[in-house]
């Protein structure tokens, strides 16, 4: 196909990438420094920076040391907002004259050596006094000493090595990390001071235990009592206090929820305890009160655990820069970008986003509006033109009019409509809690019930009835029904996050297994993000080759770019270039004369005829080579490795669609993967939606698996939503999970494990079940005494607990 | 029997020590992050202490309450 197909398998020593792929033209890309090689200058620069800093220890930390820099080129003042002391002022978590610091958030933080190095920022900013960093939030903190250095450079610095800190309007609203860090220290605190006064009370009512309420001393008993509800006011008030709020909150809202029926259950717990040591009557069930609300907490801090992991609640002024440059006068200045005006002129450049609809000022732009319409080839705009927030701009830089507020764009517009569709639906990501919601209701039905027909059956006798009453109210109280579903799940999704799979909450497992039919979109899904570029033609020479590339990279054209490669260090000279914007370009290179573009523009080169259909439409340019006809660049869009499988395997259990915003174009590669029916091609965000609404009518419930906000409005639509992405940084809204594309092959897996994770919550509720029943029985013929509650009440939860975590370890191991 | 309700309150008061320490542990930030350290261990001096030798200043590591 190509002469030049030198398929070496080098891997680059900065990032580990074979240093031949990105493009399938195999042209000679790999670069060779300090005897090293590397895929891209980007990574050659990091590795010097990193040389000269004596800081190569890097490489040996980890083997998954080094960010790849071919998909994130540095743009010079992307930081520049920094500079401006109102946005830095709202950044900053302290600010002092020699000390400020920052939290940053990192998304490309991952291994030891990313740690190793980011707290080695000192050795590269001189101005940086300390750096911090918490590998699970993915933040680094930040102390510098403002006088020696600035924000803007202590940015500029961490993404010089590969590790961009995330800069996004939310920085400037949302929670900051200071604030998560306190809930969660809280937690520690509450779980501290339960399992204090749970092992201490444990071991006063012990003596009673083995002795027999005769066999201590009436002083000694009467101080153990004492100090047994001193130690339980402590857990009562503070220990317990998230499951008062709850309830309260619920019952304000005339509602129950599942924490009403385990209030209930502790406050008559405490309150029949307390009760039975004033009155003299027995010495009450402080010891499994405390042990009870010890194992509750454990619970809640899995469910915290999870939400931490991960947060995915991002609005669509995520996806805006911080900054934009405007025009003013002569003046290019970057300002915040909600100091943007109507009528600014603003300069927009390669691979940066459209801040607000305007109108395009330059006689001619590429837009990428994959982003929208989840139409991956670029839109080309010609002057006076409108332009729409959340394209994407191509190559050349851009000059735009502003036309809209920020908040006013067709892009918040779409996010809006996408949200309110999903309240309107009823917000499925409650769903869980609402069905966990139900069945509080129902409980705390049942036990009040059985409690009052117990209590019916004494009822002449009242201290005997009351007896009854509040010990069927404490037996019934659903420890282990509240551990069993947020344990499991919580460790279920902790396990999903080491094979790059992220839930949004753990209510999506259960809803992953009730799907029946799975939606895909194609873009970047199943296919690669970027199209690959392949050569057809006659075979050409090294110079040639060599020609070609040089030309192709003097244009800033989408196509010529992406024949050019990120490959920038050609010594060749290239003159007489000469560019027909829109058309194609031409010029002289290692003694060849190159012209590469449409058709046309070729045609008037040389004299051959091209004709065009007989390539189909994936003709990406054409190319002539001192006046004669070469050949043709097409677009080759590439299935990810093992989609084919994946999809086969999953036909055999769901319906599979696949729906896609692009042309027919890509399908010939994907039909014999889906089969004709299967395929649907030109699909705008609104016949997506209705085609998920018409599956869901069926009586489907519908998986949709996309790649962002093009997709938005589907996603919501669907029942669970899968984002996937070659980068957790992007932002991905309307989705309930988020996995790596390099996982997209494990959903079959993934179906699988949320099956046994709901298996495993039932097998659970099972033996709480059968605990509580056993409790119920005792309660009911009066026999439920401090004893046999101390040992139920904790065999219960610890069954639940080893059973859930258990499970969701052993069953995750065949994810991988 | 009086010197066993000393003794249970003397063991009892030590616990309680031992849990002020917990939550003075917790609120100063031990259990804010509890994986990288971790990671942190295994990182080897060699390099600082040529870096502390080279540099001219030295700065004191972390402020003690800025947040």
């Amino acid at each position: 196909m190509d002469s030049l197909g030198r398929m070496t398998k080098l891997a680059c020593a900065h990032c580990g990438e074979p240093c031949d792929t990105g493009s399938a033209l195999g042209q000679p890309k790999t670069i060779y420094f300090d005897g090293k090689p590397f895929c891209c200058t980007g990574c050659r620069t990091v590795y010097e920076i990193l040389a000269q800093h004596d800081l190569c220890e890097y490489y040996q930390r980890d083997t998954d040391a080094g960010i790849s820099m071919r998909k994130r080129p540095l743009r010079e003042d992307e930081y520049a907002v920094l500079d401006d002391a109102a946005t830095e002022r709202r950044l900053l978590a302290f600010s002092s004259a020699t000390l400020n610091r920052i939290i940053w958030t990192v998304p490309s933080l991952h291994c030891v050596s990313c740690v190793w190095l980011l707290e080695r920022l000192d050795r590269l900013d001189a101005g940086v006094l300390a750096s911090t960093v918490d590998i699970m939030r993915r933040t680094v903190t930040v102390d510098y000493d403002p006088q020696r250095t600035t924000l803007r450079q202590v940015a500029e610095t961490m993404a010089s090595i590969g590790y961009s800190p995330l800069l996004r309007l939310e920085d400037l609203t949302g929670e900051s990390p200071a604030m998560k860090r306190k809930t969660s220290r809280g937690m520690y605190a509450r779980i501290g001071i339960a399992g204090f006064a749970a092992g201490n009370t444990m071991m006063m009512y012990i003596a009673e235990y083995f002795a027999g309420s005769a066999g201590v001393e009436r002083p000694l008993m009467f101080a153990f009592r004492v100090l047994s509800i001193a130690l339980s006011v402590p857990v009562l008030v503070y220990c317990a206090s998230p499951w008062w709020i709850g309830a309260r909150a619920a019952l304000k809202g005339r509602r129950i929820n599942l924490d009403v029926p385990v209030a209930l259950g502790i406050a008559v717990l405490f309150a029949r305890s307390v009760f039975d040591i004033v009155t003299g009557h027995g010495s009450g069930y402080l010891d499994s009160f405390n042990g009870l609300i010890f194992f509750l907490l454990i619970g809640r801090l899995f469910q915290q655990k999870a939400f931490d992991a991960l947060s995915f609640d991002r609005t669509y002024r995520s996806f805006f820069p911080l900054s934009v440059r405007i025009q003013r006068g002569e003046v290019t200045a970057v300002v915040p970008i909600e100091q943007l005006k109507i009528g600014d002129i603003l300069s927009v450049r390669n691979a940066e986003v459209v801040p607000c609809d305007s109108i395009l000022a330059s006689e001619i732009g590429y837009i990428d509006y994959s982003f929208v319409t989840g139409e991956s080839v670029p839109v080309e705009c010609t002057k006076d033109e409108m332009v729409y927030s959340g394209g994407k701009v191509m190559g050349r830089a851009v000059r735009l009019i502003a036309a809209r507020n920020v908040s006013h764009s067709e892009l918040a517009a779409m996010w809006d409509r996408s949200s309110e569709r999903k309240n309107a639906a009823g917000d499925r990501t409650t769903r869980y809690l609402e069905l966990s919601d139900k069945f509080g209701q129902w409980f705390t039905a049942v036990a009040l019930l059985i409690a009052a027909a117990g209590a019916a059956v004494w009822l002449p006798d009242w201290p005997k009835a009351f007896s009854i009453f509040t010990a069927v109210l404490i037996i019934a109280c659903p420890c282990a029904l509240t551990l069993a579903a947020p344990i499991t799940l919580g460790s279920a999704m902790g396990r999903l996050g080491r094979f790059g799979i992220y839930l949004k909450n753990m209510g999506v497992l259960l809803d992953l297994d009730r799907i029946s039919s799975i939606v895909f979109d194609k873009t970047g899904t199943l296919t690669a993000a970027e199209h690959d570029i392949a050569f057809y033609g006659r075979a050409l020479e090294d110079r040639e080759w060599h020609a070609i590339l040089r030309i192709a990279h003097e244009s800033t054209h989408p196509v010529s770019r992406a024949i050019a490669g990120e490959h920038d260090s050609f010594l060749l000279e290239a003159d007489h270039v000469q560019e027909v914007i829109g058309k194609g370009i031409s010029g002289h290179a290692a003694g060849h004369s190159i012209a590469i573009g449409s058709s046309e523009f070729i045609a008037a080169h040389c004299d051959a005829e091209i004709s065009e259909s007989q390539l189909g439409n994936s003709v990406a340019a054409a190319v002539a080579i001192d006046g004669e006809y070469a050949g043709v660049f097409t677009f080759r869009p590439a299935v990810r490795e093992g989609v084919r499988e994946m999809i086969s395997k999953l036909r055999e259990d769901y319906r599979i669609q696949l729906i896609s915003g692009d042309s027919e174009r890509d399908r010939p590669l994907l039909e014999p993967v889906f089969g004709i029916d299967h395929l649907r091609f030109n699909c705008r965000p609104d016949d997506k939606i209705e085609r998920i609404m018409e599956a869901r009518e069926g009586g489907d419930a519908v998986l949709m698996v996309g790649d962002g906000l093009n997709d938005a409005g589907a996603m919501g639509e669907a029942d669970v939503a899968i984002a996937v992405t070659d980068d957790t940084a992007t932002l991905v809204p309307a989705c309930d999970v988020i996995m790596n594309a390099a996982s997209i092959t494990k959903l079959p897996a993934l179906l699988r494990y949320a099956r046994s994770m709901k298996h495993m919550i039932w097998t659970s509720l099972v033996f709480s079940i059968f605990y509580n029943a056993l409790g119920l029985t005792l309660a009911i013929i009066g026999e439920l005494s401090p004893l046999v509650a101390a040992i139920l009440m904790p065999v219960s939860s610890l069954t639940v607990i080893a059973i859930s975590v258990g499970g969701a370890r052993r069953l995750s191991r065949r994810l991988a | 029997m009086n010197i066993i309700i000393l003794l249970v309150l003397s063991s009892v008061l030590v616990a309680i020590a031992f849990l002020i320490a917990f939550l003075w542990a917790t609120s100063s930030g031990q259990y804010d992050d509890v994986h990288t350290p971790a990671m942190r261990i295994l990182f080897e001096d060699r390099v600082k202490a040529e870096a502390e030798s080279l540099s001219v200043t030295n700065y004191p590591s972390e402020p003690d309450h800025v947040n």
